[in-house]
């Protein structure tokens, strides 16, 4: 028993004196517990691997736009001619805008709209390129070059936010650097500070942007694409073809009018089937795409977009309920591996990307051979065929025969057409999608920038400069490699600029943001449009282009049309600009940042800033 | 109308029954089980009657100078819903060595597995299934969803169950080893040393062969925690007379250091058959580690006086340091007083009723450090985005997203609390209580900021400025009756508590008026948990179609209440609508003792005053026209309620939630037990032997809830925070249980 005991005080003594250490050892940085998983900006954003980092954030956040459920860019197309949103079974989706779009309602969410989204994501994008510019002299480059590139493509980043949230907003709040406390005084600035501001930058980024870049970067083509842009909103015509020109002449790019890529050997396609494959986007023998975001199969949470593109989940028509056969029975099914497997060939969609018969039908009047509208590439729904199982197992003379709408008396065999009945480019909507059971559009590459449009954005140049020629030129430069028909002189105006990239960039251009610019422009130039009708910027709230234009061409806002559910499809001319969302202006206690005329709170407005404070 | 205009409407023909069930959405699959009479209960499909066993063994003794205590337990609970369940193993091991009359040694060793490892079927898919639907296909395979729409969420609810392998395990050793010495001249030194040891880990493969998966996918995941406490303590004993001291002085270090990785894999080759036994067949790889560590330390006086058990004054200073607050701000130093006078050892005091009466008046400043051990940082969230370089490879770069704003004044949160207490017993101890009252000024309060979007960050955490919670606790204990055969014991007990916000930021309006933060709904001179929105007033009736017009909705919408009658809804009609949690709560257990070997409790609490969300009242969850619902009541012009809206309801432009009193009284205990007499004990050559039966929550009543429980639970506790899944049901448990000494 002695001996136990005495062990016991042996352990107990040693231990003791190891405490002891222990403590005096690390009085003075015991409370110092330093990140060991992540790094922080005093830590890492000192070298050029850091603000590289910070720039690729830049463009994940720039791709975003373009992806997955309620992609926000199905938000720019409901504010224009090309589509409505076209879920009908409840309220919420922006279809009576009147009632929806407003400042206090819920703007960002995939089953209302994304103007929430543009606000704060462009906004971050904004930060961090700020954090780039204002940090650029911490670091130590290892040439010239390095550092001047960096710069360039963080002043293309906040060139590319303020161009669109102009276009979008209007005045809104001019930030040039990283916001480092609880700031709450901002106020507006005046929409062409901020673009001759951007323009500025922009022209200092030209040359500091390397000509080549990886795909899925920024590279000087790029900076010139956004920079004609940015002339054109601030009506320098003379400047947009110079900066056009510079693309279209240098060559770095050039319209793809070969035949190329992963379905190169299928004679049964052709070059615009080749342009828009996913595969085929990002390869070296594409010269066509000048800004493309890349999205892989294959490198989950490893730099992918989750879920991927989801594009013929957004975009396809619902195809595959409440659609009957003539003799009145079931006619669809969704079901993959079945013998007429329809949903594996276009996907599963839901219709919430919803063409109108402006963009479905109206601009493809007189298509001729044009690739872009020829079967194959574009889907009607009378190419789509009866295939429900039941119709099959009941040996029912439909199963397999194409779809009809009306009975011969006129009676509709589809209960929605809104939702379920519309035509859709399946050549651009096709993304492989292998890791859903019904396929809605996987993971792939997708055009932001392609010379296509710079093309029809010189084109609009030369219309503004009142050369006519030049511009039937540059468009039928795009209509040749479509096998579409060409056109004169006397076929240019506005109107046919506007067909024209409807059925060129259809689901890839910003299409409220394009005509948002393109009514800008009339307002400020007062010059008289096709229609009959100038503008000012005096009243553009209340009269505007934008507003007439999809008026004058589509078949649904304020003409009495309802959803099944109820809602109806109303717009007004104050629309043209986005609310600024009430939590921008609340949080904002000591400033007042502009809301826009028509909604609510823009009674407190005060005049914008027209200088940018040193 | 004839069949034929009917079937004409939409161009249907043939079976009319089919024709109407084609037009009302039923899938193919519905129509034929319906036309065949086949339908699923899928509620007695999924919900079960769980058993739950649980058997503890423990011994104990004393040898010599040695206590051991030794314990073993296992617990096998399984749960409502068909494979829910637990498994747990634990064991405990004391000793106590006194060696010397100086010396005591000791350790206290815990043991715990946990087994999560069990897949329960979804339990919401009662609400989504189609009764319809059919789980198998012709050829008995599992199908993918019921009703042939997984799109609108009906998806079978076993797949999870019989397409996933998983473990999911918790070890955890809980070591404390301690020495006691006591020293000369009244002084005495204890030291402890606690290290805690946890393993968690979790592996999982989704089958390939589920009709849910394309590929198959496999992820094993390890945490490791590894946390030690290291405390010594001097202690100085001494009484003089009538004063006795007690002087107490503390060291103290703690710290905390996590490991978890994490490794995935998908679209195995040739086949996902060895899941996450073999990861590196997976064709998509990806990997993730986070490690983490934090300490801590405290060093505190504390003087105890007590004068001829009449006066007490206890002084304490502290001071504590945490590493996760910002860089000038780790330490700080909290002072506390307390008084006590227990006026019953007066010795003017003389009463035969009041048996004990005590009076106590106490400050303190204590502090609190519950924040993330990094948010004081600016974290640089990194991630990876992809380019394709000149020769079409994809490569990944990475990315930082600085999301976060740092605060590098990050300082402790501090409450002032003062506290008076009376406590007391009466008539021999046939009544016995006490009353409390306090108030708690916070200042510093740690809150996550949102900030305005444009700048571009989401939040930060800092310190707001002032908070007041004041307070009342009563508990009574009663001795009721107490006779030879029968004995009646109550113990009640209420609170109440009302807090409000005094100061925020600081930042002020033109009049120099503190501003409300609306962003983060702070209000100066509100409470913490108030709510504060467009305030849904009722349903719009027939009769008010055109007024429900203007707002762009219709009769039986909800209606909501426009404050400046703008026609049109902002943060101006916005309105205080009551408090998330209670008002105040009370709880009563009631102990009868019969014939001296039968007991026979139940307990009661209550939560009074609390608002929840209740949107199921907008009647439109989910796609009620392709799925199953959990049925509510629903407005139509000939059923004018004004508590429910029409199915499919619409907001209109209003972005409101509906808020339902959700105060509530629970009988959630009653227990009978038998303790066996000496007389048989001693014939079976046992100690003790006791029987007992219980019931957990008997009853609720809750009269303006009328869904699931007003308080929602899940299985391994209650969570009333309010912010759960609402429709959550709470089991009701019956428990049969044997304790029995040797």
């Amino acid at each position: 028993m002695r001996n136990i005991i005495y062990n016991y005080r042996k352990a107990f003594l040693s231990f003791t004196l190891i405490v002891a250490i222990t403590l005096t050892g690390c009085e003075e940085e015991f409370l110092d517990a330093d990140p060991q998983s992540f790094f922080t900006p005093t830590n890492a954003l000192d070298t050029p691997e850091g603000l590289n980092s910070l720039l690729s954030q830049a463009m994940r956040n720039l791709r975003a736009e373009y992806y997955g459920d309620g992609a926000p860019m199905i938000t720019e197309n409901i504010f224009s001619e090309v589509s409505v949103e076209g879920t009908t079974d409840k309220s919420g989706p922006a279809q009576d805008l009147n009632l929806l779009i407003l400042p206090d309602a819920n703007l960002n969410s995939a089953n209302f709209n994304r103007i929430g989204w543009f606000w704060e994501e462009f906004y971050k994008g904004i930060k961090y390129a700020n954090t780039v510019i204002g940090r650029l002299d911490d670091a130590t480059f290892e040439s010239d070059a390095q550092k001047n590139d960096i710069l360039g493509r963080a002043l293309f980043h906040r060139a590319y936010r303020y161009y669109r949230l102009t276009q979008q907003f209007g005045d809104i709040p001019l930030i040039l650097e990283e916001i480092t406390s609880a700031r709450l005084d901002f106020v507006s600035t005046a929409r062409e500070t901020i673009l001759r501001k951007m323009q500025e930058d922009l022209n200092i980024a030209v040359p500091l942007v390397n000509e080549v870049a990886n795909n899925g970067d920024i590279n000087r083509d790029a900076v010139l694409h956004l920079l004609t842009k940015v002339n054109l909103a601030l009506g320098d015509f003379d400047a947009a073809i110079a900066s056009s020109s510079q693309i279209i002449e240098g060559s770095t790019h050039t319209l793809t009018t070969d035949r190329f890529g992963i379905d190169a050997g299928n004679a049964s396609k052709d070059v615009t089937w080749d342009l828009h494959r996913v595969e085929n986007k990002s390869i070296p023998g594409n010269t066509e795409g000048i800004l493309v975001v890349i999205d892989r199969l294959g490198y989950e949470d490893n730099g992918d977009y989750a879920g991927g593109t989801s594009i013929q989940r957004q975009a396809v028509p619902l195809w595959w309920r409440f659609i009957n056969t003539p003799d009145g029975q079931n006619g669809m099914s969704d079901a993959p591996g079945i013998d007429i497997d329809q949903v594996t060939a276009i996907g599963r969609g839901i219709g919430r990307n919803r063409g109108t018969h402006y963009s479905t039908k109206e601009v493809w009047k007189n298509a001729n051979n044009d690739q872009r509208h020829k079967l194959g590439n574009w889907y009607d729904m009378e190419d789509l065929v009866y295939n429900a199982p039941s119709l099959q197992s009941s040996g029912n003379s439909y199963y397999g025969k194409n779809l009809e709408l009306y009975l011969p008396n006129g009676t509709p065999l589809c209960s929605d057409t809104i939702r379920n009945w519309y035509g859709f480019p399946h050549y651009k909507f096709f993304v492989p999608d292998p890791l859903n059971v019904k396929p809605a559009g996987g993971h792939g590459d997708w055009y932001v920038y392609r010379v296509a449009e710079t093309y029809l954005l010189r084109a609009e140049a030369y219309f503004w400069k009142g050369n006519l020629g030049l511009a039937a030129e540059d468009i039928n430069v795009v209509r040749r490699r479509a096998e579409a028909d060409e056109i004169t002189a006397a076929d240019v105006d506005i109107d046919y600029i506007l067909d024209e990239r409807a059925r060129e960039l259809y689901y890839e251009e910003n299409r409220k943001t394009e005509l948002t610019r393109i009514a800008y422009i009339f307002a400020k130039t007062g010059k008289t449009a096709y229609n009959g009708k100038t503008y000012s910027l005096a009243n553009f709230s209340t009269d505007n282009f934008w507003y007439d234009r999809i008026m004058e061409v589509t078949d649904f806002y304020n003409k009495g049309v309802k959803t099944i559910h109820g809602d109806e499809y109303t717009m007004s001319p104050y629309h043209v600009l986005w609310p600024i969302p009430a939590s921008a202006i609340n949080a904002n206690t000591q400033g007042v940042i502009n809301q826009n005329e028509g909604y609510p709170g823009a009674q407190n407005n005060i005049p914008p800033l027209t200088t940018i404070p040193e | 109308m004839t069949l034929d205009q009917w079937l004409a409407y939409d161009g249907s023909a043939g079976d009319p029954t089919r024709a109407w069930l084609n037009r009302i959405g039923f899938q193919d699959v519905e129509i034929e089980n319906y036309l065949a009479g086949n339908s699923i209960n899928w509620y007695d499909r999924i919900m079960q009657t769980g058993f739950r066993n649980d058997i503890n063994t423990s011994i104990s003794g004393r040898n010599g100078g040695l206590n051991y205590y030794w314990s073993i337990g296992r617990t096998s609970n399984e749960g409502i819903v068909d494979g829910e369940k637990f498994e747990a193993l634990r064991s405990r091991l004391n000793l106590d060595a006194k060696i010397t009359d100086w010396l005591t040694v000791g350790m206290n060793t815990q043991f715990a597995k946990r087994n999560e490892g069990f897949i329960a079927a979804d339990r919401g898919q009662i609400e989504r299934s189609s009764p319809w639907g059919s789980e198998f296909d012709d050829e008995g395979n599992i199908r993918l969803s019921p009703q042939d729409d997984n799109g609108a969420g009906a998806v079978n609810a076993f797949l999870g169950q019989k397409f996933n392998d998983r473990i999911d395990l918790d070890h955890t050793f809980n070591s404390r080893v301690y020495a006691k010495v006591k020293l000369p001249l009244g002084f005495s030194y204890e030291l402890g040393y606690t290290n805690r040891l946890e393993f968690q880990e979790y592996y999982n493969h989704a089958l390939a062969a589920s009709p849910q998966n394309v590929v198959g996918s496999a992820v094993r995941q390890v945490t490791k925690i590894n946390e030690w406490q290291l405390d010594n303590i001097l202690r100085w004993d001494k009484t003089i007379d009538k004063h006795s001291f007690n002087l107490m002085f503390l060291v103290y270090g703690e710290k905390y250091q996590s490991y978890f990785t994490r490794s995935r894999a998908n679209t195995f080759e040739p086949s996902d058959a060895l899941g996450y036994s073999a990861l590196e067949l997976g064709t998509v790889q990806t990997v993730d580690s986070e490690d983490e560590t934090s300490t801590g330390d405290a060093v505190m006086t504390r003087l105890n006086y007590n004068y001829d058990s009449r006066y007490l004054l206890t002084l304490t200073m502290r001071r504590d340091g945490y590493s996760a607050f910002g860089e000038t701000n780790k330490r700080a130093y909290f002072p506390s007083i307390a008084g006590a006078w227990t006026i019953s050892n007066e010795s003017f005091f003389n009463s035969e009723f009041v048996n004990f009466l005590k009076l106590r008046l106490s400050y303190g400043e204590n502090g609190n450090r519950d924040i993330g051990r990094f948010t004081a940082l600016s974290r640089l969230n990194a991630n990876k985005y992809l380019n394709v370089d000149a020769g079409g490879n994809v490569i990944t770069v990475p990315t930082f997203d600085n999301g976060t704003q740092e605060n590098t004044e990050l300082r402790w949160e501090r409450t002032k609390a003062t506290n008076l207490g009376l406590d007391f017993s009466l008539a021999n101890g046939i009544v016995e209580g006490s009353i409390e009252a306090y108030q708690n000024i916070t200042n510093d309060l740690i809150v996550t900021r949102q900030l305005p979007n444009i700048i571009g960050f989401n939040n930060v955490t800092t310190n707001l400025g002032e908070i007041e919670n004041k307070g009342l606790e009563f508990t009574l204990a009663t001795e009721n009756i107490n006779r030879e055969n029968f004995q009646w014991n109550t113990n009640f007990n209420f609170s109440l508590n009302r807090n409000k916000i005094r100061k925020l930021y600081g930042d002020l309006d033109e009049n120099g008026e503190e501003l409300d933060d609306i962003t983060n709904q702070r209000f100066i001179g509100e409470a913490t948990d108030v709510i504060w929105g467009q305030e849904a007033i009722g349903i719009w009736q027939t009769n008010e179609a055109a007024e429900a017009a203007e707002y762009g909705v219709f009769p039986g919408d909800w209606k909501i209440r426009d404050v400046d009658n703008s026609g049109d809804f902002t943060v101006e009609d916005n309105v205080f609508q009551g408090h998330r949690s209670p008002r105040f709560s009370w709880a009563m257990s009631n102990r009868f003792t019969m014939l001296k070997n039968f007991d026979f409790s139940f307990e009661v609490y209550s939560n009074w005053g609390q608002k929840r969300i209740f949107n199921e009242a907008k009647n439109r969850n989910g796609f009620i026209d392709r799925t199953n619902s959990i049925q509510t009541p629903y407005w139509t012009p000939d059923n004018p309620i004004n508590d429910y809206a029409r199915l499919f309801s619409s907001d209109g432009s209003s972005n409101f939630a509906i808020w339902r009193d959700a105060s509530f009284i629970r009988l959630s205990n009653i227990t009978v037990a038998y303790r066996f007499p000496k007389s048989i004990l001693e014939k079976l050559s046992l100690q003790s032997l006791r029987l007992y039966a219980n019931a957990r929550n008997v009853a609720v009543y809750a009269p303006h809830w009328d869904f699931y429980d007003p308080e929602p639970t899940n299985i391994d506790g209650r969570n009333s925070n309010g912010t759960n899944d609402s429709s959550l049901p709470t089991p009701r448990f019956f428990t049969f249980g044997i304790d029995l000494s040797l």
